[in-house]
């Protein structure tokens, strides 16, 4: 829940930026491929925009990874939380996405890229 | 890849005392250090996972001599497939010291890997491998600096090259001399990964060492991008990347059939049919008179006559241009860019991109696709991937002898059984994925450079499987051809054909004779194909049904004796049994429904 609510920058809808603190007791429907979060917030639905999954980010930028899924593999290449990456490109009908990590050029499938989470 | 049917894994090996092991992350060229330093030739590749099963070798060091281990390629000590699970079992198994191959071009992951290895109290040389590349790129590293920060000593290299191997056995052989230097005090140029300094447990700890190292050692400069650092690049895109990938196949499709019919009918068939074979026929017609004897020698399905013809006519060429096109493939580091242009399609079958490289693989032999599956992350993903490789993927000497079949016909045959092949490829693959449970992982693949591959290197590769080839796969089918030759001059393949008649005649319209290809076929699968060529008369339809039955037959001998060993008997059989019933299906469906319509 935590982590989850630290992703959540505050935009147009609420107009300052929320503490993660304030809105720890809220319940949190977040939907992978969206880039916005809906909360409930005492029965009442606002909309939030999630950091970018690195599948949805644009291509051709420099990215902060600030979540990534448990995966042994994607550890072991690099794909961690606060790792600087460029997004190369998204491959189209559900392809995978290509990142430059350091100076090693990685092919991640959809599934797994829709999980990191980026800022930048 | 040790070798095409061959998988040595031997719990001893990690019993020895004298052993020393090639680590490092896959890819990183472990496969050329160890061909260079026990001159033991094994298969590398341009793309991570070539080495799935460890190879051992010999090698001096001054007067003594140690065993060399290929480890396989790991990212880290965490498990993530059972290839790596290999690579830590030896780095628990108190080797002498450890040739830790780290690449330049990426330098904080093989750091954090170095750092990892570290925690276990060996001795480690560091090799700094791909230093060419990584100055292409504009990287400069400082290998003095990072040897300090890593408290152990690190050799520039270019194994390929052959560059720095020989630095290496030296400071090798000072590491396995002295004793490591402990009683740093902890100073203010410490090392980040100073032997007194206790390597943190924890992964994150070590990858922010792995950072700070890397930002200390590497300068970035301007690098100066190749044409093939280019073309690497524009070969992952879809335009110009997917035209180029479909006149990459084209071009391999070419030079193997193509090439390989010529080959075929001017050098080849005139060196058998003028020259050896009649040189047998004239040296057994001096000794031997007419009988049984004589025609299981010299007859029409002689040892000296078909062993000759089938093998170094009719499938040789097919075999070592396929070799010569797929270890350019290979080294060149073209398939991973196959795999990731069409990960979107192979995720439709229900398998991921990566797969690709392992299918592509069992166009030259399932056993190494079988085995190379091991880099699958799950069960339900290597069940899938051989499966498919069982069903659908004919190997080359297979291959050859469907073109040699089809080449009296219209090619409209070949390009009929290639399709016939995906379509099957695909339903195979859909069923399993939706029939198995378990999960496949999706694709996570680390892009090679693309390379011009290495002369030396390359030569050696192809010497090996040509080699394996030649001995390996000639003994069965000789066998096969003694068989068939016994059976004919016996009569015993007349019964057996009376027998088999409603099948073979009725259900599939083959000729009697072809049934001697359903029994040679579960020897070699391309001897399932061989003896339609003896049978006159065959026409076009009989030609493709017989071509199917083969394409889809039963797994040979090899291949089912390493799906029990990589899966289990009970895997082997049902997947011999489900090709055979297929075969039998699919080509006799073919053979009415087109007696139907024509």
């Amino acid at each position: 829940m935590v982590s989850i609510t630290r992703r959540i920058r505050d935009k147009e809808l609420v107009g300052q930026r929320m503490r993660t603190s304030n809105i720890a007791n809220k319940s949190i429907h977040y939907y992978k491929n969206k880039e916005r979060a809906k909360v409930k917030n005492n029965g009442k639905q606002i909309s939030k925009k999630l950091d970018n999954s690195i599948y949805q980010a644009k291509d051709g930028k420099e990215y902060v990874i600030t979540s990534a899924p448990e995966i042994g593999l994607l550890r072991s290449l690099g794909i961690v939380k606060d790792k600087s990456i460029h997004k190369r490109m998204t491959y189209k009908l559900g392809g995978p996405v290509l990142l430059m990590v350091e100076s090693s050029e990685i092919a991640i499938g959809k599934d797994i890229a829709e999980q990191i989470l980026v800022r930048g | 890849m040790a070798s095409c049917h061959e998988v040595k894994e031997d719990a001893k090996v990690y019993e020895k005392t004298d052993k020393i092991l090639l680590m490092g992350n896959p890819n990183v060229g472990k496969s050329v250090f160890f061909s260079s330093m026990t001159g033991i030739n094994v298969v590398s590749s341009n793309f991570a996972g070539t080495t799935v099963s460890y190879t051992e070798g010999k090698f001096k060091l001054g007067e003594k001599t140690y065993t060399l281990i290929d480890v396989p390629g790991t990212y880290s000590m965490d498990a993530t497939s059972e290839v790596e699970q290999v690579a830590i079992s030896f780095m628990k198994s108190n080797p002498l010291a450890v040739i830790c191959v780290l690449d330049a071009t990426n330098l904080e992951r093989n750091i954090k890997l170095g750092l990892d290895l570290l925690k276990y109290d060996v001795p480690i040389v560091f090799a700094l491998n791909l230093l060419d590349v990584a100055k292409r790129h504009g990287l400069e590293i400082n290998a003095a600096l990072l040897a300090q920060e890593l408290g152990a000593p690190v050799i520039p290299t270019v194994a390929v090259n052959n560059e720095g191997v020989d630095e290496l056995k030296e400071e090798l052989k000072k590491a396995l001399t002295q004793q490591p230097q402990i009683g740093c005090s902890g100073c203010k140029g410490c090392p980040a990964a100073c032997p007194a300094m206790k390597i943190s447990d924890d992964d994150e700890d070590n990858w922010e060492r792995a950072k700070i190292i890397t930002a200390r050692v590497r300068v970035k400069t301007d690098g100066k991008l190749s044409f093939l650092d280019k073309l690497g690049n524009s070969m992952l895109k879809p335009w110009p990347g997917i035209p180029i990938a479909i006149l990459v196949i084209i071009l391999s499709l070419g030079i193997i059939v193509g090439g390989g019919k010529a080959l075929r009918a001017v050098l080849l068939l005139p060196l058998v049919n003028n020259l050896i074979v009649p040189f047998f026929k004239m040296l057994f017609g001096a000794i031997l008179s007419e009988g049984i004897l004589y025609n299981v020698l010299i007859g029409e399905y002689g040892i000296f006559v078909i062993g000759f013809e089938w093998i170094i006519a009719l499938i040789l060429p097919y075999v070592f241009l396929f070799y010569v096109v797929f270890s350019f493939l290979e080294d060149s580091g073209i398939l991973p860019r196959l795999s990731v242009l069409f990960d979107n399609v192979m995720r439709k079958m229900g398998i991921q991109g990566g797969s690709m490289i392992t299918i592509l693989m069992g166009y030259g032999c399932a056993v190494p696709a079988i085995i190379g599956s091991r880099t699958a992350t799950t069960r339900k993903e290597r069940l899938i991937i051989s499966a498919v490789v069982c069903f659908a993927v004919p190997c080359i000497s297979q291959t050859g002898a469907l073109i040699s079949l089809f080449a009296g016909y219209s090619p409209i045959l070949l390009v009929l059984m290639l399709l016939l092949s995906l379509v099957i490829m695909v339903i195979v693959s859909s069923i399993l994925g939706r029939a198995l449970k378990g999960k496949v992982d999706p694709m996570v693949i680390e892009i090679p450079n693309l390379l011009l591959p290495n002369g030396r290197s390359y030569r050696q590769k192809l010497l090996i499987r040509m080699k394996h080839f030649l001995v390996e796969a000639e003994g069965p089918m000789l066998l096969s051809i003694v068989i068939a030759a016994l059976l004919k001059e016996t009569g015993m393949l007349n019964q057996i054909a009376v027998y088999l008649e409603p099948i073979v005649s009725g259900w599939l319209g083959l000729p009697k004779e072809a049934v001697i290809a359903l029994i040679l076929g579960v020897v070699r699968r391309e001897m399932a194909v061989a003896p339609l060529l003896a049978i006159e008369g065959l026409t076009a339809l009989q030609a493709f049904v017989g071509g199917t039955v083969a394409l889809l037959y039963l797994p040979c001998l090899s291949v089912f004796g390493i799906l029990a060993k990589e899966f289990n008997a009970k895997v082997a059989v049902t997947i011999a049994v489900s090709t055979f019933a297929t075969a039998l299906f699919v080509a006799g469906i073919i053979n009415q429904v087109a007696h139907l319509i024509m």
